[in-house]
This record gives structure tokens, sequence and C-alpha cells, in this order.
């Protein structure tokens, strides 16, 4: 028995040292403020750290069909809202918990809007399990960190500097038209949504609720990713959790968008054109809203006429 | 409700690879913490539990092969027991001269045993793995003769480790055969052997003899082995995701756009490739061997310093070793054991001497052995391809040896100089590296092809930084490559002069042992190729 116990201590502190490691490792990693130099999926979505504090009043997630809808830099130009998307390729609920998380520890946006694709994406039980250790050792997440960290003591770069003037939008101009056979057919099929991503969106509601944002599902136009079995899923789902719906996929009238132009990819994501329609319906609904103000002219918010010139000149 | 999200995540129905947060963080430590808490006498059936456990994780109802397998080992082991038990009591009664020709038969009815389980297990084997193959070249043949037939081309679901449990199956039946072991009565011991979760994958390819009773035999968890277990596994981990996983898009890239690409950058694939097969392969292997340890069971070791080797054949020696040790035991000594030929090396050791007569029955059963070898390895012709290559290299390498040494010794070359030694192991690794062109290059033709481009285009002209971070390895991914290539370089000198590093720093004080374990782990979490940006890569001999 004694020798069990001693054996049972030994374990014990070896653990606890190897916590403490493991905190420390994640001191060292976690992204302190802005972008860094190098330009990964991580790097680009956290440049919502470097943002000024309660600053951000929609914070957009989802997949690769956020990223390609939603224009942040277009809502400042035409409504002075200020806005940063949080997609990323293949993003899978864990996924927009943790970047809601993050977003969450400095800014209290009005709306997050959340993408809809990533809600038929399970998370693996790896990835959800990683997400789960991601929050308490971030190391997991940004380990690959090292890079920049390394990039920065080589090159004496800030690497509080902010770089993303696009805030998180990745812009294309490409065209490649896409078919509209049997696009949002009417069919009473229900794609149900599973146990474990009903369970994410609850949680991630929950959260936005307790900084006082409200939870918006949004359904971007998509004739290879969208159906009506998917919009009847999200309906019942919107139901259950009480959540605001909008599937832009019936709103062909308010959203016109042309399939032969709008789209980048046959129809899969939108292109620049087909975006700027849908952030300019969302525009208009936020601007709806008497609390969300128009910061144009606004001296704190300077930094985001910097960043829309920028924008300009690149795109 | 926060924290029943992963729980929710299909539990582990994803178990795929032995670097899962499933397998390492989960499978891994609920089987130690049961085979811990269970009493002694209920640990070989906590082990064989788990094993079948993991083994329904990753093929589902594709468990009914498994114990197939084990119910073919069960009732062929006994009926060749009882086969030999008869035989014993019908010759102990009969008179000397009659007893041959009775022996025959009894031995005629064993070989009829053996060869229907072979026809059983091996036959399965090949419809589920090679009927396509075999099919499809069917095909072809009736295309080019302009026969107007065709015949359907099948597609079976494998069972992970198929290619794996069915040697070790087939090891046990003929080691009964042979006298080697008894069969065994108890189905159970021999499911446990055929299963065992750690080697179930990739092997090793244990043998009955060897395991079966380790595993019978399963004893109390033990702290030495619990640590240096987990420092395996650990040294397994570096090998695998800094290493492999890190230069794996950089080497699909290549192999799989080669037509883009001078000769020179084709062949820094092919070196790239072979890197990431060993530090996968060998990283696998270090995980099995490190887990059995956990359990208290040593397997047996399936490399060993590899490219420490001056020659193809000593290569294979030290390469997946138990699988060439299996083909050298079932096919190499069945076929020069057999009686004809045995006649055939006796008689051409008097025509044409000692060396090369026993070559002539030599070369027919390395001829079987290394085609079976490529077969094994995937139904395609670039594994066959990848097979016969060896057998030529070996072949010509055991006709030129006498020459060879004549021609050292006319020039005055020492054949164990240092220079001539470090020569011979590049020439080696060079050869080695030209068979995994092959081996995984999409197609023979497209490995011939790349084959091609590496000789006539050697060239290095429009290979830069620019050119290497586009196929997927910028600078830092490059130096800790670099970094941890040798490391293990380091660690390979050190085990081929019988120093084991972890017997080393055992003896050493507390802060110097828990800081290497704290080293070790760190430098898995810091540069380990794992979570966004990187595509998990699972194993990859778990294909064959």
């Amino acid at each position: 028995m004694k020798v069990y116990l001693k054996h049972i201590l030994h374990i014990t502190v070896f653990l606890i040292i190897f916590v403490v490691i493991l905190l420390g490792l994640s001191r060292l990693v976690v992204p302190k403020n802005g972008l860094n130099a190098a330009d990964t999926d991580i790097d680009q979505n956290n440049g919502i750290i470097g943002e000024k504090e309660n600053t951000i009043d929609v914070l957009f997630l989802g997949d690769s069909e956020a990223y390609s809808a939603f224009v942040p830099m277009l809502l400042w130009e035409q409504y002075g809202i200020t806005s940063y998307c949080c997609g990323t390729s293949a993003q899978t609920l864990d996924n927009t918990e943790s970047y809601l998380m993050t977003c969450l520890e400095r800014q209290t946006p009005e709306y997050v809007i959340l993408e809809t694709d990533t809600i038929f994406r399970e998370a693996s039980f790896d990835a959800s399990f990683l997400q789960k250790a991601n929050m308490v050792f971030p190391v997991f997440l940004y380990h690959d960190r090292w890079k920049s960290i390394c990039n920065n003591i080589f090159t004496q770069k800030n690497k509080n500097e902010l770089k993303d003037y696009a805030k998180g939008y990745k812009y294309t101009d490409a065209v490649n038209p896409a078919s509209v056979k049997g696009y949002m057919k009417a069919d009473k099929t229900v794609k149900e949504v599973s146990a474990l991503n009903k369970n994410y969106i609850s949680n991630i509601n929950e959260k936005c609720k307790s900084k006082g944002a409200k939870l918006i599902l949004v359904s971007t136009p998509s004739t290879q990713n969208w159906d009506m079995a998917k919009h009847n899923g999200i309906t019942q789902l919107a139901d259950e959790l009480k959540l605001e719906y909008i599937d832009m996929n019936l709103l062909q009238k308010e959203i016109p968008i042309n399939w032969e132009k709008d789209t980048r990819d046959k129809g899969d994501h939108l292109n620049y054109a087909g975006a700027s329609k849908v952030t300019r319906y969302l525009g208009e609904l936020f601007s709806k809203n008497e609390r969300m103000a128009d910061h144009r002219s606004d001296p704190d918010y300077e930094s985001w006429n910097r960043s829309l010139a920028e924008f300009k000149k690149q795109f | 409700m926060q924290s029943s999200s992963f729980l929710l995540a299909g539990a582990v129905s994803k178990l795929s690879s032995f670097f899962s947060v499933s397998y390492l963080f989960m499978f891994l430590p609920v089987s130690i913490l049961l085979y811990f808490i269970a009493p002694k006498k209920l640990k070989k059936y906590v082990l064989l539990t788990e094993s079948m456990l993991f083994f329904w994780l990753i093929s589902g109802k594709l468990i009914v092969y498994l114990l197939f397998a084990v119910l073919i080992m069960h009732y062929c082991g006994i009926w060749l027991n009882s086969l030999q038990d008869e035989q014993r009591r019908a010759l102990s009664d009969l008179p000397r001269e009659e007893r041959k020709p009775r022996k025959k038969r009894f031995e005629r009815k064993q070989n009829a045993v053996v060869s229907f389980s072979v026809i059983l297990l091996i036959g399965t084997l090949l419809v589920l793995k090679y009927s396509s193959f075999f099919s499809t070249n069917i095909n072809t043949l009736f295309d080019a003769l302009k026969l107007d037939l065709r015949i359907p081309v099948p597609s079976y679901i494998m069972p992970v480790g198929i290619s794996f449990f069915s040697l070790q199956a087939l090891s046990y039946i003929i080691d009964v055969r042979r006298g080697v072991v008894k069969a065994d009565r108890n189905p159970v011991r021999l499911a446990l052997f055929l299963s065992f979760f750690p080697q179930i994958v990739e092997g090793p390819i244990i043998r009955y003899s060897q395991t079966a009773m380790q595993l019978w035999n399963a004893d109390r968890l033990s702290l030495r082995n619990l640590k240096l277990g987990m420092q395996r596994i650990m040294f397994g981990m570096i090998k695998k995701m800094i290493i492999a996983d890190r230069l794996n898009p950089f080497v699909t890239n290549i192999f799989d756009n080669y037509t883009k690409f001078e000769g020179g950058m084709v062949a820094i694939g092919a070196i790239a490739y072979t890197i990431q097969l060993y530090m996968d392969f060998s990283g696998s292997m270090d995980v099995v061997i490190g887990t059995a340890q956990i359990f208290g069971i040593s397997l047996p070791e399936n490399f060993r310093q590899p490219f420490f080797s001056k020659s193809i054949s000593e290569f294979w020696t030290r390469w997946h070793i138990t699988l060439g040790t299996w083909f050298k035991d079932y096919i190499f000594l069945s076929i020069t054991g057999s009686a004809k030929m045995k006649k055939l090396t006796s008689s051409a050791r008097k025509k044409i001497g000692n060396h090369y007569g026993p070559l002539l029955a030599g070369s027919a059963a390395l001829f079987c052995v290394w085609l079976a070898n490529g077969l094994w390895h995937g139904a395609a012709w670039n594994y066959i391809f990848f097979g016969l290559y060896h057998f030529a290299l070996i072949l010509s390498g055991s006709l030129i040896k006498p020459l060879s040494r004549k021609f050292f010794q006319a020039i005055k070359i020492d054949p164990k100089h240092t220079a001539y030694q470090i020569f011979q192991m590049l020439r080696t690794g060079l050869l080695v590296v030209i068979g995994e062109l092959f081996f995984r290059a999409n197609g023979f033709r497209n490995g011939w092809r790349m084959f091609c481009r590496m000789i006539s285009d050697f060239h290095f002209g429009a290979v830069d930084g620019t050119l290497i971070r586009k196929l997927g390895l910028d600078m830092y991914d490059c130096i800790i490559i670099a970094v941890t290539l040798l490391i293990v370089f380091a660690v390979s000198i050190l085990h081929e002069r019988g120093i084991s590093v972890r017997a080393t720093v055992e003896k050493k004080n507390v802060a110097v042992r828990w800081g290497f374990c704290y080293a070790m782990m760190a430098y898995i979490i810091m540069f380990g190729a794992y979570g966004i940006g990187y595509a998990a890569v699972d194993p990859l001999y778990a294909q064959f």
C-alpha cells in the first residue's frame, strides 16, 4: 500500500509540473494583441484580438461561406457599422465556439451572425476534445505560432502590428457561373441537426446572451451547399432554441443574386459582387436597430477609415 | 452542458490511428486503468476485451474476419494435433519397414490441413485485396486480344490489419504442423494472441511461440514499464508527428504533380518520401512496442537502424524485420527445404561449386519471396515491381559477391575501411530511395516516368525556397525537420553501438529523468504537425 501511495504521489507531482509547463507554453504562444507576420488562418481570424476593446458591433462566424459572403469593410463604408468575420475553411462548431469565446473576451457585439453551413458539419471526437483542451491550455491551438515568434525575433517585426484591413473577409472577383437547376426546389424532408451540434448551438447562444449579443442564424446563398431539407432542419432548430433565422436562399427578391455573375465557383461560394448584395441586406437590417450607431465620424474609429482606404487600394 | 459536448461526438467511433486524440487520451488511458484495477486472474480477459473493442471501433462489423481467422487457427490446430497424435500411436505399433509409407500418408493429411487453412486465410485475403486488381488486368488482357469479353470488377471493404493477422494465423498453423508449437486448445488464448490491440493495425507480425503465453500470463502493471513504455511512445510521436506528417504535403505535391518539376526536385521528393515512410512506420512501431511494454509485453522489434545497412540484403534484415523473417521462415525455407530443391542444390554444388550451387534453388525461392513481398504491400503493378526490384538487387549482389571480393583485393581496397563502409551505406540508401519512388508512385507507369525524369533531367535550377514553400514546407518546417532528424540520427548511432538512451536516462537522478520526459512532451506539443492548418495523416502501413 505504501508503495502504491508513493507511486500515486510521484505521478501527481509529475502531472502538476506538467500542467505548469503547459500553462507556461500557453503564455508564450497565445497572441497577445493583433496579428502576426505569419499569414495563417489562425492569425487572420485572430485579427479580432487586435481590435480596440468594445468596438465591434457585429461578429460573423462560420466556414468559407461566411468569409466569402460578409464584407465588413462594406458595412463600414455604407452604414458605419464595425464588424469582423471569423470564418475559416471547413469550420466546425467547436472552432466556432472558440472564436466566439476569443471575441467575447474583449468585445460586446450587438449581433453574432452564424452562417449555417457549418451546422451540418460534424465535429470529430478528436476535434471536440482538442477544443476543450485549447480552452484550458491554448498552446494546443497556437503551438504553430512558434514560427511567427521566431520570425519576429529574427526580423525584429512588431508582433502587435495589425494587418487585416479586410477584417476577415477573403476577397475574390472570380466568376464561374452556376446552374440553378433544382436549386431550393420545394421539399418537405428535414435534414436533422445532430445532437452534438445542437448542443454547440445552444452553448453558443447562451454565451451570446450572457454578453447581451443576439445570435442570428443566416444561410447565405449557395446553389451547391443549400437545399430545402437543410432549410427545414435549421428552421426546426431555430424554433426549438427560439433563434432568429434568415435563409437568404429564399430571399431572391430582396437579395437578387445573379448566378451567372455573382459566384466564384459554380454556386459553391459568392464572389465580391454576390457578397456585396448579402452585406447590403444585412446592413439595412442592422441599421434599423437604434443601438447600432454610425461610427464613421467618430475619431475613436479613425483606424477603420484607414483600413477602408487600404482595402480599396488592394481590391 | 458545456463539458458534455465532446462526449456526444460519436464517442470514439472514429478511432483510426495510434496518434489520434481519441486513442492517446481516451482509449489508451482507460485501457491502462481497467487493466490496472482488474484482479490478476482477469487481466488477460481485460486485454482481450480491449483488443476486440479496439478492432470493432476501427473496423465495425468487419470484426467477423478476425473471429473467422481465430476459428481457423483453433480448429486447424486441433486437427493437426490429433493427426500427429494418431500418427504417433499408429507408427509406434508398426514394424520399422512399414513406418515410412504410413508416415508419408499422415504427412500428406497434415499438409492437406495446412493447405486447407492457407486456402481459407490467404484465399480471403486474395478475394478482398486482389480480386479487383486481377479482374481489371484480365479485362485489359481481353481488350488487348480484342476479345469481346468482360468480367465484373468487384470491390470489397477490407478490415484493417488483415494482411498482418492472416500471416500471424498462418504462422501458428505451420508451426503446429512443423512441431515448433503444440496446438492450443484454448480459443480465448488464440484470440488474444491474434487480436492484441497495439499490434493489430501495423504489426509487428508476432509468433505464437514468442507472445501468446506472455499475453496469457499478463501480470500487474509496473511503474517502470509504464515510464519506459510512455517514453517509447513519445519517441514514436516525435518521429511521426514532427517529421513524417510535416513532410506529407510536400511529398504528396511532388508525387501528384511530378510533371511540373525537374529531375532534381523529383529526387528530393523520393528522398523525402523515404524519410517520411521510415519515420511514419518506425514511429508507429515505437508506439506499438511502447504500448505493449506498458502492459509488460515484449514485442519483437521491426526496425534496427536500417539506413546503416551496407547492402540491400542487410537492409531487409533491419527494415520491417518481422515481415522479412516471416517470408524467410514460411516461404524461403519451405521452398529450399523441399526434397526436389535439396536434390537440385546438391547436384548443382557438385557442378558449379559451393557458392553458385545453392543459388539455383535459392534464387527460385527468393523470387517467390519478393513476388509475395511486393504483392503483400498492395494489389498494383508498382508493388510487384518494388518486390522484383529488390529480388534483382539481392540476387545480383549474391552473384557478383566472389568477383567483387577479388576485385577489391586486386585494387587493394579494404572493405572494412570506414570510408568504404560509408560509401556502401550511401549506395544502399540510394537503391532504397529508387525502390521507394516506385513504391509511392501513383502506379507503375508514373513511377517509371518519375524515374526517367530523375535520370534525364537531373538538375536543381528551379529549386529554391519559394518553390519548397509553395509545396508545403516553409523555412521553419525545414529547420525543425532537420533538427529532429539529427536527434533521431544521434539516437540511432547510440543504438547501433548498443547504448539504450532510455536505460541511460533511467540511471540518472529524478531531475534528469523528469526533465527528459518534459522536454519530449514539450517538443511534441510545440512542434508536432497537428491542429488547425494540418490534416491528420493515418499511419502509412495501416493501408497495407
